[in-house]
């Protein structure tokens, strides 16, 4: 395979990440409608719950959680809401994940 | 300091990229120059499956597997409150997941932060890359695996800590993530995630309190 081929095939993926990344924020203005604004204000906590969501049960078409990141995942959020202190929950569900990977 | 806790994760993901790159037939430096110049793991790891596919192709596959930052880039008008379209932009360009976690949990709340958080991560996506390229034969299988799941870990605590600000807020977590579930039975993350994050905020938006 050709230098510039590969070349050409690292810029479409780069064009094709920047692209939905950058072109949204250059389209919303500073000022919007407050009903967009409460819109906005939303995404965050939205997009928060759904990436979880994404990377317990991973990307690819259909449900295939792994046992393992589900338990450390399960672990990690009932630290969180039981202590709230978010190192001590992310530790946490990374120590059930090394031993449960270890195990199995 | 903030961003810290995404670099084992992202080492191992950046790992896992660079193995797979390598037995796909990329050489060593091909490898680490998408990772210089393209800086997401989804749409690397999808590209490189793809290598004899015409370059259209590749462009919009990459495109669809990165339509989860349309919602975060529209976020940021509400995240950076006040801030310049051009600095808003440059944020943009800058995001990741983990580091858009980081800003929605309330972590980092300055175009400065969201920076700092990519310098943490992305000369660790850079250099996981080149020992995964190096060290493809030598790495157990259970990297990718372990990746996933230190990332899992990071986004539910931050999801719970989101969620923790209010009702509402947890309403819309519970909801968001509950629909990528209900559609990732049917097509891949890539699309449920910002198809369901935007109806869930949509529907916390239309909603009175």
């Amino acid at each position: 395979m050709s230098a510039w081929r590969l070349g050409a095939l690292i810029a479409a993926v780069a064009a094709g990440v920047l692209l939905p990344k950058a072109a949204p924020a250059a389209l919303v203005g500073g000022r919007v409608d407050p009903r967009v604004a409460r819109f906005l204000a939303m995404l965050p906590a939205a997009l928060l719950g759904g990436l979880a969501k994404t990377s317990a049960l991973g990307g690819g078409p259909g449900l295939r959680p792994q046992p393992a990141v589900l338990l450390a995942v399960l672990a990690a959020g009932t630290i969180a809401a039981l202590t709230r202190r978010g190192l001590l929950a992310m530790v946490g569900g990374w120590a059930v994940l090394a031993v449960v990977l270890l195990l199995s | 300091m903030a961003a810290l806790p995404l670099v084992p994760g992202t080492l191992a993901w950046a790992m896992a990229f660079g193995a797979a790159a390598t037995a796909a037939g990329l050489g060593h430096g091909w490898a680490v120059a998408m990772s210089v110049v393209a800086w997401s793991g989804t749409a690397q790891l999808a590209a490189v499956t793809m290598v004899a596919q015409p370059v259209l192709l590749v462009f919009l596959s990459s495109l669809l597997l990165s339509l989860r930052f349309v919602p975060m880039s529209l976020a940021l008008s509400g995240l950076l409150p006040g801030t310049p379209r051009w600095r808003r932009v440059l944020a943009a360009c800058f995001l990741a997941d983990a580091s858009f976690a980081l800003l929605a949990a309330g972590r980092t709340r300055t175009v400065a932060a969201v920076f700092g958080t990519w310098l943490a991560q992305y000369p660790a996506w850079v250099v996981g890359t080149a020992v995964g390229a190096l060290a493809a034969p030598l790495l157990p299988g259970r990297v990718l695996e372990a990746s996933d799941g230190l990332i899992a870990v990071i986004f539910a605590v931050l999801a719970v800590e989101a969620a923790l600000a209010g009702r509402r807020e947890a309403a819309v977590a519970v909801v968001a993530g509950a629909g990528v579930a209900a559609a990732m039975l049917v097509v891949p993350g890539a699309v449920a995630l910002p198809a369901a994050a935007m109806l869930a905020g949509a529907l916390g938006a239309g909603i009175r309190r």
